[in-house]
């Protein structure tokens, strides 16, 4: 009995090693596909330069609910987290004042339609 | 004394010599969980993404979206850069594709604005490598006028 109870003892703690081994293998050795990604994982550069061509089309057409449903590309976030993020991005990163005015003008519509 | 030498006389029941075999199942078990966890249920996600890396559909809507950009602001350069990051193979015929295929959707001023890049990149390109058999199906200046309505 007892040693029925030290194997099984012995089976519960190899399983849990092995579950460790294998956390560690899928977040820690076998490397990340840099495929297939979501919009939403884009770096932040690259996320606010979609904001810019959204700012620059909203420029362009006025079209509030248009230039919203582009912002969802971008993910789930509320639509004034993602254009606060880029602006604070653009801002910290010497994006051109014009770009910049573009932003701040789809954010302000955004803020009050 | 008498009943010691009748308990060694008894046949003593036979262990099975299992090993450590359920050592290695255990194992085995756990790293097939430990790695369905990590990988399908709770993955590493990436914060960093390139456009590059983006799913097909995604690349189409980001393309989309620089095309419309170039329509409204007549930007080459930032158009052309901003394109470059989807690192697709041919992108002249990539726009062309998709142009294609806005119009078959009945989409023409997404096809207008893609065919109106895809014309672009022709021609401020002068390194354009020379239309080979595979260029046939690209749209031709025909495609941009919007023939179906929504």
């Amino acid at each position: 009995m007892e040693r029925h109870k030290f194997r099984f003892i012995l089976f519960g703690i190899a399983i849990l090693v092995g579950i460790a081994a294998g956390i560690f293998l899928g977040w820690g050795i076998i490397p990340v596909r840099d495929v297939n990604s979501e919009p939403q994982t884009l770096q932040t550069d690259y996320k606010t330069d979609y904001v810019l061509m959204i700012s620059e089309l909203y420029h362009q057409d006025s079209d509030l609910d248009m230039a919203l449903s582009r912002l969802a590309y971008l993910g789930k976030s509320p639509p004034m987290e993602i254009m606060l993020s880029a602006i604070q991005f653009a801002d910290e990163n010497g994006y051109a004042a014009k770009d910049l005015q573009l932003m701040l003008r789809l954010f302000s519509s955004i803020q009050n339609p | 004394m008498n009943e010691i030498l009748q308990k060694l006389k008894l046949p003593t029941p036979t262990v099975k010599n299992k090993g450590a075999w359920f050592i290695l199942t255990g194992l085995i078990l756990g790293v097939i969980l430990g790695t369905a966890y990590s990988v399908w249920i709770n993955p590493v996600v990436l914060n960093n993404a390139h456009p590059a890396s983006l799913k097909a559909s995604d690349k189409d809507i980001y393309r989309i979206t620089v095309a419309q950009v170039y329509r409204a602001t007549g930007n080459f350069d930032r158009a052309y850069r901003r394109l470059e990051l989807l690192n697709d193979v041919d992108p002249f015929f990539t726009l062309g594709a998709q142009a294609q295929r806005a119009l078959a959707a009945g989409d023409g001023d997404q096809a207008y604005a893609l065919a109106l890049l895809a014309s672009a990149l022709q021609s401020r390109q002068p390194t354009q490598p020379v239309p080979t058999a595979t260029f046939q199906n690209i749209p031709t200046q025909t495609l941009p006028i919007p023939t179906q309505t929504h």
